[in-house]
């Protein structure tokens, strides 16, 4: 587990370096939103917001 | 949608209200925290105050996160180094706590947070690490 979690950083902070450094805020900002969006979503999943009692179009997002 | 829209309002005087609100925000948020018995029945409308509480989070952290990345000439760096400053005081709480956690915060919010993690966060030690990292890059 520890050791899981120290590859992932190292893995990630390149990452996450050159994703504030590199772009213009322009392009950091989309990027950004993307990612806050995920947490959106995960959000209303702990609000207890379900799928359930929503249209058959949406079918494939329940699991 | 509505970063978009944020986005293209980030001149009219929008931001700086959105920033101040989001503050405010966080400090709600610590006093709901002291009551967190507060909204935990699963209703519709607990559920509708638990959506509202997220997006008065996520907007206003997105669009201070925005105000200082465009700030030139350091904007990039200064977005760099508040991630930097979280980074290094979770980093300091978690191994601390780790290593001496044996008295539980607040087990009822946060079941695995202790009160070494708190002692590490307080303690010059992120402070230390972040201005170290800055003054070998």
């Amino acid at each position: 587990m520890l050791l899981q979690r120290v590859l992932t950083a190292l893995l990630l902070f390149p990452l996450a370096l050159l994703l504030v450094l590199w772009p213009s805020t322009e392009i950091f900002a989309p990027l950004v939103a993307i990612g806050f969006l995920v947490a959106i979503w995960e959000w209303t999943r702990l609000a207890g917001v379900t799928n359930e009692g929503c249209a058959p179009a949406c079918w494939w997002h329940r699991r | 949608m509505i970063f978009y829209g944020l986005w293209l309002l980030r001149d009219s005087g929008l931001w700086p209200l959105l920033i101040v609100i989001g503050v405010l925000w966080w400090i709600v948020t610590c006093q709901w925290l002291r009551h967190f018995a507060f909204g935990a029945a699963p209703t519709r409308e607990n559920q509708l105050i638990k959506l509202g509480a997220g997006a008065l989070v996520i907007f206003p952290a997105w669009v201070a996160g925005m105000q200082i990345h465009g700030q030139p000439p350091y904007g990039h760096w200064w977005t760099l180094l508040a991630l930097a400053i979280v980074w290094a005081a979770d980093i300091g709480a978690y191994f601390s706590g780790r290593l001496f956690g044996k008295r539980k915060l607040a087990p009822t919010i946060s079941p695995g947070k202790t009160w070494a993690g708190v002692y590490a966060l307080l303690s010059p030690a992120p402070w230390l690490r972040v201005s170290a990292a800055g003054c070998s890059a």
